[in-house]
């Protein structure tokens, strides 16, 4: 690949052999032989291919001799201290790009910087893995779960959206039916541990707690409907990232990443109860610490929420929206 | 067996908080602690001719995306301490101001302390678990690290298996250790072999260090046979004989591993180090570092408690020499989803809730407040869970401890201390200061009669790195209020019949009435002794309780109150909760009352 080039979600960007592991033979234990003796009844050379089952050594002997086969397909990478190590024949791994962009540039060995116009959301916990496919925003409300009747056959190659998932067999349809990713506001807490075991990404945009799926996430989702996106769920370094290209829009300059300082009229998500989940715009910045319902003297915001409520919330309690 | 110490340097005892250690022209000195989740940024400066904590602020740690750079975190953190102090520290271009200016803008020294560096990777390849094994193990935990997997002659796993398995970790290092100085080396031999297969296998670039703390008499074949694979080093043996345990060399190697391969390795620590006057430093460290020079300056033992958000540091220090304990991958942050896959019962983390709760609820919530590493409760249930996932986590570190630096009573019973010295917001920022004495008192279950303090401005670890450079001016600072006072505690050890007396307790004190009052075996009471307030308290136990001086033998101590006040902690060690849930869950309501609310 080059810089400049268009790529699609499928298309291989980057190929490379994977390692498999390799397998030591004990070969002077095997022939009862002294180590540096060894080479002198190898039947292949080092760094030659070996089969299984191929014979590997052969030692002549009054009562027959000893033969030994190779255990592995691979290559017989070194002979040391009377020991054989056979490299197990590497795997081809293919990178693809995963998503509809330009390449920006190309990092040598590793991969590419893919540029892509569009919105991105910040999901909160992924199940791993990656994913493209088609938006289908399967509730109609914010707060509603994936069920039966969305993941069915229409469900297949869609990425489905919803408010919650609580039941496993769901996904294991979904699964059935080929279904590509699942964007969901909360997971139960118990189901936790089961859903890296699916093979399609499931990304969390709220938490654990039985939330909603935030409304503009819900709203910006709803309005993507059918559109191509593609799922990032790796987590190790940052948060997973659903990434909805929008063809042909106008480029627009990224903003220089910064700690965004809290300020009036920005819209924002409470983490915490008693308003865990709920979005609202913030209306006046505190100066001073304020005491908080349990007791703790804290920094922070009033916010008001959709129903016109007002209440305070600590800085770490609130979420920006960008 | 002698003690294992680690390599900090103490504090000259002359350094302790005389009126004549007043300092030559102060400076002033902007230390930043990068956390996992937060970055603190302290400012010290003189004050009518003593050096004082001027102000402090905290931002997010800003290492991952969409930032990946430490600077803009502590830069958004120097922003709002310039606000708070209304001291310019950045130029308009954002560059630190320094040295200062006629006008009062910029400071002298910058430094820089770092835990979201993440754990350093090791694996041991040792050859008895119980000699070389264990010792190696002390030695990786006094840095945050990760025992990744362990070779020893009870491992079952072959060569091959072993290779795979060097393979498949991909360590940062391989601290190999085995056999007694001049001993036989026929083993440690084959698994040096064992490990530089392995080690070879891996593409030069990936390959782990490999640092060899074992047998001394083995250290040329050592060298000739993985010198030239990979990067090595040669340390000390841990275990020069079987009775004695010499850790100082291998963790000062250790150290400074950490240092090379992880701390180098924060996205943009180059900006930091360039800034810096000091080489950065491992949180954990500079925490232990202000942990020996309080058992230098109270002449006695000093215990120090640090929760953080991925990693729990545990330092203890006396005139014997100091331990360091550190637990990565604990803690009340992200890594509360590993606290919680690894929490085999789910009723240890109940058992701690004054009320019934629902096991799914409160997964629910854990992993919940992984994913919101810096929040803070704001509704009562989830104050009462997030304590008591304190309580579990510390506890569960203290025991992991106590066993490794043999503790009596299996590890469970932390030897008596004078002072005890705690850190981490979830810990020490409570609504009420009792809270966080009864979460220690739960979590460590101590004995004795201590005092205890706490860093609720975050600004220990900024004295540790200061305190080998600046030891008069941290003294100064801890004078000028840098720690908040909790008060005393007193934990007889012994457990009596229930209803039997546990002692009595006469409080005198030129600044308020003389207080006595029996305290009952089982009972946890505080006497209101206001912040300040010097007091001679009369301990006066039964036996079998033991106050420090014997069981059932009296005792005369001055203390000083606190925010806590005189905190009486007669319920027994260890602690025993009733089986009854609705009996327990009375009974630990029934604590926190006593320590209000």
């Amino acid at each position: 690949m080059r810089p400049g080039d268009q790529v699609a979600p499928v298309q291989v960007v980057a190929r490379t052999s994977r390692q498999q592991g390799y397998t030591i033979v004990r070969a002077d234990e095997i022939l009862g032989v002294d180590a540096e003796e060894v080479k002198k009844y190898l039947l292949v050379e080092e760094g030659a291919a070996v089969q299984r089952e191929k014979p590997l050594l052969r030692k002549s002997g009054l009562f027959g001799g000893t033969k030994f086969t190779s255990p592995v397909n691979g290559i017989l990478q070194q002979v040391r201290n009377g020991r054989l190590i056979l490299q197990h024949t590497p795997d081809l791994f293919e990178l693809r790009a995963m998503m509809e962009g330009t390449v920006h540039s190309v990092l040598l060995n590793r991969g590419v910087v893919i540029e892509t116009q569009g919105s991105l959301i910040q999901a909160r916990w992924s199940s791993g893995r990656e994913g493209h496919g088609r938006i289908d925003v399967a509730a109609a409300e914010a707060d509603e779960a994936l069920r039966e009747e969305h993941v069915g056959m229409e469900a297949r190659g869609a990425i489905l959206v919803a408010g919650r998932v609580d039941r496993v067999d769901v996904l294991a349809k979904a699964e059935e039916n080929s279904v590509r990713g699942v964007v969901v506001g909360s997971v139960a807490g118990r189901l936790v541990d089961e859903l890296p075991n699916f093979r399609f990404p499931i990304l969390v945009t709220d938490g654990f707690a039985g939330q909603p799926m935030a409304a503009p996430i819900f709203r910006l989702l709803q309005q993507s409907q059918d559109r191509e996106a593609s799922l990032f769920g790796r987590m190790e370094n940052g948060r997973p990232e659903i990434v909805i290209p929008l063809p042909a829009s106008p480029r627009e300059e990224t903003p220089s990443p910064a700690v965004q300082p809290v300020e009036e009229g920005q819209q924002v998500r409470i983490l915490r109860a008693p308003h865990a989940g709920r979005v609202g715009k913030i209306v006046a910045v505190h100066s001073r610490a304020q005491t908080t319902a349990v007791g703790l003297r804290l920094g922070g915001a009033d916010v008001a929420l959709e129903d016109g409520t007002v209440v305070f919330v600590p800085f770490n309690n609130l979420d920006l929206l960008i | 067996m002698s003690e294992p110490t680690a390599p900090e340097s103490k504090p000259a005892p002359q350094s302790g908080p005389s009126p004549e250690t007043r300092p030559s022209p102060g400076r002033s000195f902007l230390i930043a602690d990068c956390g996992a989740t937060n970055t603190t940024v302290a400012l010290f400066d003189v004050v009518e001719g003593e050096h004082r904590l001027i102000a402090r602020a905290s931002a997010p740690t800003t290492t991952t995306p969409p930032w990946e750079g430490i600077m803009v975190g502590i830069n958004q953190a120097i922003v709002r301490l310039s606000e708070i102090s209304g001291r310019p520290l950045l130029t308009e271009d954002g560059e630190l101001i320094s040295p200062p200016e006629p006008s009062g803008a910029g400071v002298d020294i910058f430094g820089a302390t770092i835990s979201v560096a993440p754990p350093l990777q090791v694996l041991i390849a040792g050859l008895l678990e119980d000699v070389s094994v264990a010792s190696a193990r002390r030695a990786i935990q006094t840095v945050y690290a990760e025992e990744v997997d362990t070779f020893s002659m009870a491992d079952d796993r072959d060569e091959q298996g072993q290779v795979q398995a060097i393979l498949r970790h991909r360590p940062d290092i391989i601290l190999l250790t085995g056999g007694t100085d001049g001993g036989d080396d026929s083993r440690l031999r084959t698994l040096a072999e064992t490990v530089e297969m392995g080690v070879q296998l891996l593409p030069a670039g990936e390959r782990p260090h490999v640092l060899f703390a074992g047998n001394r008499d083995m250290r040329p074949a050592f060298v000739s046979l993985l010198g030239s694979k990979t990067n090595t080093d040669v340390a000390d043996n841990v275990r020069p004989s079987l009775d004695k345990e010499m850790l100082a060399d291998a963790v000062r190697i250790i150290d400074k591993l950490y240092q090379e391969l992880k701390i180098a390795a924060v996205p943009g620590i180059e900006d930091v180090v360039e800034l810096s006057d000091y080489p950065p430093r491992a949180t954990a460290r500079a925490f232990a570092t202000m942990i020996d020079y309080f058992a230098a300056l109270y002449e006695g033992r000093v215990m120090g408690v640090d929760l953080g958000s991925g990693s729990v540091t545990l330092a203890m220090a006396d005139a014997e020499g100091s331990k360091l304990y550190v637990r990565s991958n604990r803690g009340v942050g992200r890594a509360l989803e590993q606290v919680w896959l690894e929490a085999t019962r789910v009723e240890q983390l109940l058992r701690w809730l004054p009320y019934a709760h629902a096991a799914e609820s409160v997964e629910a919530f854990v992993r919940d407040r992984a994913l919101h590493p810096y929040s803070v409760p704001t509704a009562r249930e989830e104050l009462l869970i997030e304590q008591a996932l304190v309580r579990h986590i510390l506890r569960g570190v203290v025991q992991e401890a106590g066993e490794s630096w043999s503790w009596p009573e299996g590890g469970s019973v932390a030897p008596p201390f004078q002072r005890l010295i705690l850190r981490g917001r979830a810990l020490t920022n409570t609504p009420r200061p009792g809270q966080t004495v009864l979460m220690a008192l739960d979590a460590l279950q101590p004995t004795g009669v201590f005092s205890v303090a706490i860093d609720r401005y975050s600004v220990i670890p900024a004295l540790g790195m200061l305190a080998p450079h600046e030891p008069l001016a941290v003294v100064q600072i801890l004078e000028g209020g840098a720690l908040v006072e909790m008060g005393w505690v007193v934990a007889p050890s012994g457990r009596g019949e229930p209803g039997q007396n546990a002692l009595r307790v006469v409080v005198e004190s030129e600044e308020q009435d003389r207080l006595e009052m029996n305290v009952a075996s089982g009972a946890l009471e505080v006497l209101p002794l206001a912040p300040g307030v010097a007091a001679r308290v009369r301990l006066e136990p039964e036996r079998p309780f033991d106050v420090g001086a014997g069981p059932g033998r009296a005792r005369e101590v001055d203390v000083s109150g606190g925010a806590a006040g005189l905190v009486i902690d007669a319920r027994g060690r260890p602690l025993r909760l009733p089986r009854d849930d609705e009996a327990r869950r009375d009974l630990v309501q029934e604590w926190r009352w006593a320590l209000g609310g």
